[in-house]
């Protein structure tokens, strides 16, 4: 589904993401884990093209997207993001946030695209929020639209960067039980996440990274188990203690 | 000592020197506002050489006296083009693009002080920017830049009495073609005043309105 080769990128001559090579399957559930500023949001942003990387090649399902001739918009519309604050449109409703993009990307009519959202506004519990703006709703419940929004587009891909890191600790759980929920119906996700235990619970493969490079990947019963490099060794004693 | 009997003759013709005063106003604002927001694009856009000639623009207009601007695009056109420029082109044209410079700044605050996570979301579900700019971004900047709009406009309102000196039949010309017949000048000028003074208030009354409307999602 989607092969990473070589993959670099810096920020003010500050190298962030040096020589990455992973691979990821169609229906995998895939977490990055890592220290802070270790380079694994910028690896996911890099996934939908919201960073430019400078080097190496991704490979979105056959396809090469850093090379040749790509509508950057075709494959952000396959590989949806859900970010750390929310970044629900402050100007629509729920159900309008929802709505939005299927409507203007996927010419959805208003009747089937509203169907859908209150479909998946169900899904994530919050059909009874649908005619409110985002600022009266919690941080969980936001992140929940989020992701609504995002699945909304029916995308073969889902990127979450850090979906609870600016959660109040009560609204962790609401948030990973959606994602949890998801994880079991063959979507392919990417989650970047500080969460171990969840990690450890949905994810088919985990993704180590330190200082701008792939350190180690393995099945999760094996890298919490044992880690194989002395870097994630040291990470998890550090996060576990 | 005050007469305010005299201006009855004259009132009839008021009513049409408002209008005038309104006329010119109206679509002064609505060429401010499309100039500015292209403008504001311009100036916030990655093209450097654009960039340059819009901020160039703005520091033009926004550095020479309106009055002077409109007096050069009324006399000096006929002069380098032969064109006849009727007052209300000229005064239009001049209020226009000098507003638009004021406006594309007080709309690039407001564009800037949209959170980036706004761009980001639309960006990430394939959007595109023309889209989204147009659907997420400007309502939000219009809301932030809100206060300066109406301001602006209240400007334009009372700036647009500078179209007398072209000739033309506005609210302040009224009261200088009474007080040539009539050399009651307080009676005149003061009732000039007190209309620019309501309309300002309408004004003021609409943007409140205004900002209530978009503050819903507060």
């Amino acid at each position: 589904m989607i092969e990473v080769r070589h993959l670099s990128k810096s920020f003010d001559g500050i190298p962030v993401l040096k020589d990455i090579n992973l691979h990821i399957d169609k229906g995998e559930v895939v977490t990055i884990i890592g220290p802070s500023g270790s380079g694994k949001s910028t690896l996911l942003r890099c996934l939908n093209l919201l960073e430019k990387p400078d080097g190496g090649s991704i490979i979105f399902d056959g396809q090469d997207i850093l090379h040749g001739k790509v509508k950057i918009e075709e494959i952000r519309k396959r590989a949806c993001m859900v970010f750390q604050h929310f970044n629900l449109f402050r100007n629509m409703t729920v159900l309008q946030n929802v709505t939005y993009a299927p409507r203007v990307v996927n010419h959805l009519s208003k009747k089937e695209a509203d169907e859908k959202a209150m479909q998946l506004l169900e899904k994530v519990g919050l059909s009874d929020k649908a005619q409110q703006y985002p600022s009266r709703l919690s941080g969980g419940q936001k992140q929940r639209v989020a992701i609504a929004r995002a699945l909304a587009m029916n995308p073969e891909v889902l990127l979450l960067d850090e979906p609870t890191s600016a959660l109040d600790p009560e609204m962790v759980k609401e948030v990973l039980d959606v994602i949890r929920q998801l994880a079991g119906t063959g979507i392919t996700m990417v989650l970047v996440t500080h969460e171990m235990g969840f990690a450890k619970d949905v994810s088919d493969v985990v993704h180590f990274m330190d200082g701008g490079v792939l350190i180690e990947s393995a099945p999760p019963a094996e890298f919490f188990a044992q880690p194989k490099t002395e870097r994630a060794k040291k990470f998890l004693a550090s996060i576990l203690t | 000592m005050f007469d305010f009997s005299v201006l009855e003759p004259y009132m009839p013709l008021l009513a049409g020197a408002v209008w005038v005063t309104l006329k010119f106003t109206f679509f002064s604002t609505i060429m401010g506002f499309l100039g500015g927001f292209i403008l504001a694009l311009i100036t916030l856009s990655k093209n450097k050489i654009a960039s340059f000639f819009a901020k160039a623009y703005i520091s033009v207009f926004r550095g020479t006296p309106l009055l002077v601007q409109l007096m050069l695009i009324y006399f000096a056109t006929p002069q380098l083009t032969s064109y006849t420029i009727s007052p209300l082109e000229a005064g239009v044209l001049s209020f226009g693009l000098n507003s638009a410079a004021y406006i594309s700044e007080a709309l690039r605050g407001g564009i800037l002080s949209v959170d980036r996570g706004q761009w980001e979301a639309a960006m990430s579900l394939g959007v595109p920017p023309y889209r989204f700019v147009l659907d997420v971004i400007l309502p939000q900047a219009i809301k932030n830049a809100l206060p300066s709009l109406v301001n602006e406009s209240i400007m334009l309102l009372k700036d647009s009495s500078l179209v007398s000196v072209i000739g033309v039949a506005d609210t302040l010309r009224w009261a200088d073609l009474i007080q040539a017949k009539t050399f009651r000048a307080f009676e005149a000028f003061v009732v000039a005043a007190a209309v620019y003074y309501v309309l300002v208030m309408l004004l003021n009354l609409l943007g409140s309105y205004l900002e209530k409307k978009v503050r819903v999602s507060d």
